[in-house]
């Protein structure tokens, strides 16, 4: 358990870091269905670490709204994730359903993000 | 001993009939037996006259007590037996001696001459010991567990031999890993003969401290009073210096019964007073010339501050050196917003240390090295070349072998011997006459420095609870900030672990105080969290702290009697149920497997998963006297909830809210 909980941690820093987000693929946009994506999100169990609305959850999982995330990292981190996140291989996850799920994730970035200076329990 | 002022029991060793000894009574047992049978045929003729009168009584369904021993061919008890003394009493003097308060128990008959001697003797007079109603052994244990870790003594759990024992040995493991005191006693009815019936064989064991004896610090099986005084004594001792253990006494059940015949009359050695190992003097100024020496020197801790002058003490070295605290959060080591307290961001400062001083730390090797991204065992050193580390505990001087809980090999340049808080005065003393002014105004840079990043820390902490703030189900960050919002003007504790809330308590609130809040688990052993933290508003009743505890669904629903005991014990605590609906770190693993497997995780809420049905926590409570809201689904409905639970806290009454929230 212990051991598990220390690679979480160690994936909570991969979509901080620059490395993994190169410039170029900084405006990737992804084409897929948000809504559709939206279920999967919810049915493959990407909420459980990422939370529902993707606020994150700690070591377990990091923030993906407002993160800005590319299109392309998603995806090489869905395929070929540098952290414990399990691998959703093409067998399990195929392109247009994994095209949809980054389309909600970037969804997830559209609206406005709460400054948590106007949050007075986050000011104390 | 003085008489309680209210109350209607007896005093010690008043009226009885007579001192017959147990043992030789049992020589006469079956004559005794057959006298008891001819009772009703020698009734006074008017008794005979009320018994013809009176209306005919129902059938029992149930044979009566003799009657059932008569039917299956063993002796009926001693009906009858009266005695002055018994060792039980003495046993309960022996321990209220030591400082014991409270003793909590699953009732179990063969430690009766026990709680008869706590009811009726103990919590009678002063000082009292009282009696603890729990509904299984794991409540029992973990209580003294958490009650530990805030009073800074132990209290005694009884557990029914064998079968009681096996129930509490995980919570047991879980204190002794966490190295908290507990004096724990299980009987034994070693002598065929005075085993009542069938039921004790079951129960009885050659060596019943075997189980746990792993993970025990120290047990013995007494032979007499005098022997039980002697090691009662001896495993307070053990127990209460460091590392702190549990302990524990087998105890022979014919002890506890039988009068005191012991000729000379027992004696009850006095309570020492205890001096914790200190490291060498001369290695703590070696580590106080390489601490002022270096230039990023790191104070890591897990469970420095065994009492609120361990935190002092680790303040005054922090604020010293002006050096970077990493914490890990075993106990109240450091304040929380403390401008040196670097944990939220605390690889980053591992990995930029030249001297890493680690003090009672539960897995030091994590400390200095992670995992290779995407291995499974693959690892690196993640310190700089040539920077140097240096262990400090007590821990390695009570390592059994069976238990793996020493973890990876630290691989310390400098390792002592000793406990960090008792150390800690020798080792600031020498520190403070190796820093001239230079030094000072070089320390001063570094802990602008350090300030500044803790406060971007925070920064960044704030920004991430802010998301998802007003979602459903409710964040983990806004679950634990409407909480702290609530309870921050009291004289709080925050008495359960925070790992599975992404520790926001550490990140976002203020605490500065040793009882703000106690650790987890030890061993991760899951049932830790209800009847541990009940323990600990046990021993702030007395202070008037107001408890709190958020407790994850999972956990709740491996010891939930831990509420009734709560109510019935009128013990003021507030259970948040961190309600995600499941066991959430395993769905986590589950799905590494699926995928891992190419099967994918559509089924992977199999086993891991709390639904179908969902479980009304409130009512659960509500059930067993516990004043219960929930489920709460919308943010907004936190507040009201939180204020009024906390009102009835403060009356003196456990209450429960139920929140749906994310996982983490």
């Amino acid at each position: 358990m212990k051991q598990f909980l220390l690679l979480a941690a160690v994936a909570a820093l991969v979509f901080a870091t620059p490395a993994f987000a190169p410039p170029a693929f900084a405006q990737g946009a992804a084409s897929g269905d948000a809504a559709h994506g939206k279920q999967l999100f919810m049915a493959d169990a990407c909420y459980t670490c990422h939370g529902t609305t993707g606020a994150g959850g700690g070591p377990a999982g990091p923030a993906l709204a407002h993160q800005g995330l590319p299109a392309e990292a998603i995806m090489q981190q869905l395929r070929h994730p540098q952290t414990r996140m399990p691998a959703y291989t093409d067998k399990i996850l195929p392109d247009k359903d994994a095209a949809d799920i980054i389309a909600y994730i970037q969804s997830l970035s559209q609206g406005p993000k709460q400054n948590p200076k106007d949050i007075p329990l986050l000011n104390q | 001993m003085t008489q309680r002022k209210n109350g209607t029991g007896r005093k010690a060793g008043c009226e009885k009939t007579a001192s017959v000894g147990r043992r030789n009574f049992l020589k006469g047992a079956t004559l005794a037996g057959a006298g008891a049978l001819a009772v009703p045929l020698a009734a006074p003729p008017q008794a005979q006259a009320q018994a013809a009168n009176a209306p005919p009584k129902p059938a029992p369904s149930i044979p009566a007590a003799p009657n059932r021993e008569a039917e299956r061919g063993t002796p009926p008890d001693h009906v009858g037996e009266t005695q002055s003394s018994s060792g039980s009493d003495f046993m309960v003097d022996v321990m209220r001696g030591l400082g014991i308060e409270h003793v909590a128990a699953f009732v179990g008959s063969s430690f009766r001459g026990l709680h008869e001697s706590l009811i009726n003797y103990g919590m009678m007079t002063e000082p009292q010991l009282d009696f603890l109603a729990c509904m299984h052994e794991e409540v029992s244990v973990a209580m003294c567990h958490g009650y530990a870790k805030i009073e800074g003594k132990p209290m005694a759990a009884m557990m029914h031999d064998t079968v009681g024992l096996q129930h509490g040995s995980m919570a047991i493991y879980n204190a002794y890993a966490d190295r908290v005191p507990i004096f724990l006693i299980t009987p034994a009815a070693p002598d065929v003969r005075t085993r009542r019936n069938t039921v004790p064989f079951f129960h009885s064991v050659q060596d019943g401290a075997a189980i746990v004896r792993d993970f025990v610090k120290w047990d013995d099986k007494p032979a007499s009073l005098q022997h039980w005084a002697e090691s009662a004594t001896r495993a307070y001792k053990y127990a209460m210096t460091p590392p702190y253990g549990p302990v524990l006494l087998v105890t022979s059940t014919d002890m506890q019964e039988d009068p005191i015949d012991d000729e000379p009359a027992p004696t009850k050695p006095k309570p020492p007073k205890l001096a914790p190992p200190q490291a060498d003097d001369g290695a703590l100024r070696e580590v106080a010339q390489m601490l002022v020496n270096a230039e990023a020197p790191v104070l890591a801790c897990d469970r420095v501050a065994r009492t609120p002058a361990g935190m002092q003490h680790l303040i005054e070295l922090a604020e010293l050196l002006q050096a970077a605290v990493v914490d890990g959060s075993m106990r109240m080591n450091f304040p929380w917003r403390h401008p040196l307290n670097q944990s939220s961001r605390g690889r980053a400062v591992i990995s930029q240390a030249d001297l890493i001083l680690g003090m009672e730390m539960t897995d030091f090797w994590a400390t200095t090295h992670s995992f290779v991204p995407h291995t499974e065992y693959s690892t690196r050193r993640s310190v700089k070349p040539g920077a140097k580390v240096i262990s400090l505990t007590a821990m390695d001087l009570n390592f059994h072998s069976n238990y793996q809980d020493f973890q990876r090999y630290p691989d310390a340049d400098l390792a002592l011997e000793g406990d960090a808080e008792a150390s800690l005065p020798s080792l600031i003393a020498a520190c403070r006459e190796l820093i001239d002014q230079g030094k000072k105004s070089n320390f001063e840079l570094r802990g602008k420095k350090l300030a500044d990043a803790h406060q971007k820390a925070l920064t960044e902490m704030r920004a991430l609870a802010a998301e998802g703030w007003d979602s459903q189900p409710i964040t983990v960050a806004r679950m634990v900030m409407e909480l702290y919002n609530v309870i921050k003007d009291e004289d709080w504790t925050y008495a359960s672990g925070s790992q599975m809330q992404n520790q926001w308590p550490q990140k976002l609130w203020h605490a500065d105080k040793h009882h703000r809040y106690i650790g987890d688990a030890g061993a991760y052993g899951i049932g830790y969290t209800a009847p541990a933290t009940l323990g600990a508003a046990l021993a702030n009743k007395k202070h008037g702290r107001v408890t709190v505890s958020i407790n994850g669904d999972g956990d709740l629903m491996c010891c939930p009697s831990s509420l009734w005991t709560a109510a019935h014990e009128k013990i003021p605590i507030l259970y948040i149920v961190h309600n995600n609906r499941a066991w959430h770190q395993e769905i986590m693993a589950l799905q590494v497997m699926a995928n891992r497997m190419q099967r994918g995780t559509d089924r992977t809420h199999i086993g891991t998963t709390i639904r179908d049905p969902y479980i009304d926590y409130a009512k659960m409570a509500q059930s067993m006297g516990v004043f219960g809201q929930g489920p709460i689904t919308d943010p907004k409905d936190l507040e009201p909830a939180i204020k009024k639970a906390v009102d009835v806290v403060k009356r003196g009454e456990p209450a429960l809210i139920d929140v749906v929230a994310q996982g983490r």
